[in-house]
């Protein structure tokens, strides 16, 4: 029997080569939310069989290798490849899904999978937040107690660069060196350089990565066209910035009492 | 010459307009730009790193207006920030030595951002944005003070109100050892 309790509450998955992890909060059904759940891993791992550049099999590695044509493959591929064009132009190819060698639209996939799937938590009526490999989009129904959510700090394990708060929103981070490989400047085919990290808070997770790894590869410069949308970085010189709003989201938490963050 | 000048001017002031956008409660239109452009001549500078010297001359900080003031938030910053940049360093470029421009800070939402630029031999060879964190007295507190306050946090963090953590480094061996993990482990089952 389903009982509703009040508690916290994880449950996490190695999904598309990724640690995903969902917790909830508050008052929720038991037996709903073990099931929302698994419907959300069933979907990421099929988004997987459609898009991972590791399976030959896959709609991506097919259409790369010219044996099926986008318009044959999944209705997701186009999608997908939609909002990786229109990530191209509005961040003015510093997001490019043909940055390197081969179509890599995982730029694009990891946010979309991952917003879309947490949609189906919403139906659960209680606080929740999915990480997606470390990308994460979060809904606290009550202001008075939203998700705090600290970034990692890419020079200490362990520790923190930031901590925020989310009530609706998303939160990401990219670094130039990701699980071994590196991020490409679209510009160059080259690895980026400029930014050892960059998060992005925003109200979308698809755009807040999308945001965060042209960030990557653009630096600060590219702030001004993300409207909506935070900045922290960490330069490669180990210069630290932020835009105005992602200081000041520090600062409700953490100012201190000489110090006057006019926000 | 004039040419050269001319397509300096242009493109500085397209790219200063890139920095202008819109502003958000707390942001003030701009007034007077923070200053006016400085060129020099570097030379002997790889163009690469030209571009993170700290040869130009920085905005008086306490000029800076502070952003106090409410805008509306519909009203693009004004981008007649961008102050022509002085062109006394063109004659420079016909030497081959790189130049240095400094296009007018342009006052924005996100504090004061300043596009400095590298010409060599003629043409726009670095495009560097100097911004956050030195340049004004909100960026030096964002710089100075953000950072130590979240070190403090950092080491707070471990039993501190964290709910979870965003990072770029999540291989299934760096998650393992991760913050996130041990949040994980810690809701695990409810």
């Amino acid at each position: 029997m389903s009982e509703t309790v009040v508690r916290r509450w994880a449950r996490n998955r190695m999904i598309m080569g990724l640690p995903f992890s969902v917790h909830l909060r508050g008052e929720f059904d038991d037996a709903d939310a073990e099931a929302t759940v698994q419907q959300m891993w069933d979907e990421l791992a099929e988004v997987d069989r459609i898009f991972s550049t590791y399976r030959s099999d896959s709609d991506i590695s097919r259409i790369e290798r010219g044996s099926l044509r986008v318009a044959r493959a999944h209705p997701d591929v186009r999608a997908v490849l939609e909002i990786g064009e229109q990530a191209r132009l509005v961040t003015s190819g510093a997001f490019d899904v043909r940055a390197g060698a081969t179509l890599d639209p995982s730029g694009v996939v990891k946010g979309w999978a991952a917003e879309r799937a947490a949609g189906r938590l919403r139906r659960l009526g209680a606080d929740f937040y999915l990480n997606a490999g470390g990308d994460i989009v979060a809904r606290a129904l009550d202001s008075a107690t939203p998700w705090v959510l600290g970034v990692e700090s890419p020079a200490e394990q362990g520790k923190l660069l930031a901590v925020v708060t989310i009530e609706d929103g998303a939160l990401a981070t990219s670094g130039t060196v990701h699980r071994g490989a590196h991020i490409l400047d679209p510009a160059t085919g080259q690895p980026a350089d400029r930014v050892r990290q960059v998060s992005v808070l925003g109200p979308s997770l698809t755009w807040t990565d999308i945001w965060a790894t042209a960030a990557a590869v653009a630096g600060p410069a590219i702030a001004p066209a993300a409207t909506g949308h935070e900045m922290v970085f960490v330069l490669a010189d180990g210069r630290v910035g932020a835009t105005t709003g992602f200081a000041c989201q520090l600062a409700a938490g953490h100012a201190r009492p000489d110090v006057d963050f006019t926000c | 010459m004039r040419r050269i000048s001319f397509a300096i001017v242009s493109t500085l002031s397209a790219l200063v307009l890139l920095f202008s956008y819109k502003t958000s409660t707390g942001s003030a239109a701009a007034s007077a730009p923070a200053s006016s452009a400085v060129a020099h001549v570097v030379s002997g500078v790889g163009s690469a790193t030209a571009g993170t010297t700290t040869g130009a001359a920085p905005p008086d900080p306490t000029t800076a207006a502070d952003p106090t003031t409410a805008a509306d938030p519909a009203t693009a910053a004004d981008p007649t920030t961008s102050a022509d940049p002085t062109t006394s360093a063109t004659s420079a470029t016909s030497s081959g030595d790189p130049v240095v421009v400094d296009g007018a800070a342009a006052q924005t939402r996100y504090g004061n951002v300043q596009v400095e630029v590298t010409i060599t031999d003629g043409r726009i060879t670095t495009v560097d944005t100097i911004d956050y964190p030195t340049r004004d007295r909100r960026d030096a507190e964002i710089n100075n003070v953000a950072v130590p306050v979240l070190e403090q946090q950092a080491v707070a963090s471990q039993s501190a109100n964290i709910d979870g953590v965003s990072g770029a480094t999540y291989t299934s061996q760096g998650f393992a050892q991760s913050l996130q993990s041990a949040l994980d482990a810690a809701n695990f089952g409810g």
